[in-house]
């Protein structure tokens, strides 16, 4: 009975210190994968940008033949 | 005295092997936890190479591009021809830039995330968190002066179109042109409005996906 007393701090040690690390590795997991979102994102922007930006020229030039003509 | 030894060397054997226990737990979970986070940092930094390099190939290539408009803008019909022949010389920048991209993947494409220097794996990707947020505010930055320029583009766009519906109806009063000529500008006039609205829709597209970034990177 004496010696289970002393073992109780012990578990409680063992489970602290494993919690700690899962935490830990959550929030690393969720800062990846918001970096992940972002990174994303951003890539989907500029590629967005650059593909309207040649729609846009194109366009431009089309209306310009247009409009050139009357 | 022997009693007491009875009772504390069970005592200290427990204590010892809960420890190692709990010390080889984290570790391995430690080390487990950063391979992967080492693993998904390559593929991103690699990927973020990859956009930083596509980039600044954009970026020549739009430079290139601006410079055509100007002239575009300031040439008469005969130059406009020459001008359509563009696109094929940017095609040429296009595969020029490919290549590039695929000989810079072959040649330094999966060392980019191995040299981490002192860091560790957490300071890596809080490094890399911090780098992505810049990198997506600077985008962001740029693509809302660019829907901006865009939009003014429309506005002046939709000028010139009201100027040349006043410049048919002018010429139709004055008896200038026929009434088939008529038709037939009011037929390109409209050609052209319909080209302004596909304009507007590009600019739309862009600024919902300017939402998007907007709104990750208010999440965090």
């Amino acid at each position: 009975m004496k010696k289970s007393i002393f073992l109780i701090p012990i578990l409680g040690l063992v489970i602290a210190c494993s919690s700690g690390t899962k935490q830990s590795e959550e929030s690393l997991e969720a800062l990846q994968e918001q970096t992940e979102a972002i990174e994303e994102l951003t890539q989907k922007l500029d590629e967005s940008i650059y593909t309207s930006d040649t729609e846009m020229e194109k366009t431009q030039n089309e209306i310009n033949t247009l409009l050139n003509n009357i | 005295m022997k009693k007491d030894m009875k009772k504390v060397l069970p005592m200290a054997l427990v204590l010892f092997l809960s420890f190692s226990v709990a010390f080889a737990q984290e570790k391995g979970k430690e080390e487990k936890g950063q391979q992967k986070q080492e693993n998904k940092i390559e593929k991103s930094q690699d990927r973020v190479q990859q956009n930083q390099d596509v980039k600044g190939d954009i970026d020549k290539e739009k430079g290139q591009q601006a410079k055509d408009n100007k002239v575009t803008e300031v040439q008469e019909k005969g130059k406009q021809k020459k001008d359509e022949k563009k696109p094929d010389d940017n095609n040429g920048i296009d595969q020029k830039n490919t290549e590039d991209l695929t000989s810079n993947d072959k040649s330094k494409g999966n060392n980019y995330g191995k040299d981490k220097g002192d860091l560790t794996g957490k300071e890596f990707g809080q490094q890399r968190a911090s780098d992505a947020k810049a990198a997506a505010l600077a985008t962001k930055t740029e693509s809302e002066q660019k829907i901006k320029e865009q939009e003014e583009q429309i506005k002046a766009n939709e000028e010139k179109i009201k100027e040349a519906k006043e410049k048919v109806k002018n010429q139709k009063e004055k008896g200038e042109i026929t009434a088939e000529e008529e038709m037939a500008k009011n037929e390109n006039i409209k050609q052209a409005e319909k080209k302004v609205s596909e304009m507007k829709s590009i600019v739309e597209k862009n600024k919902k996906e300017v939402e998007k970034l907007n709104k990750t990177l208010k999440l965090e």
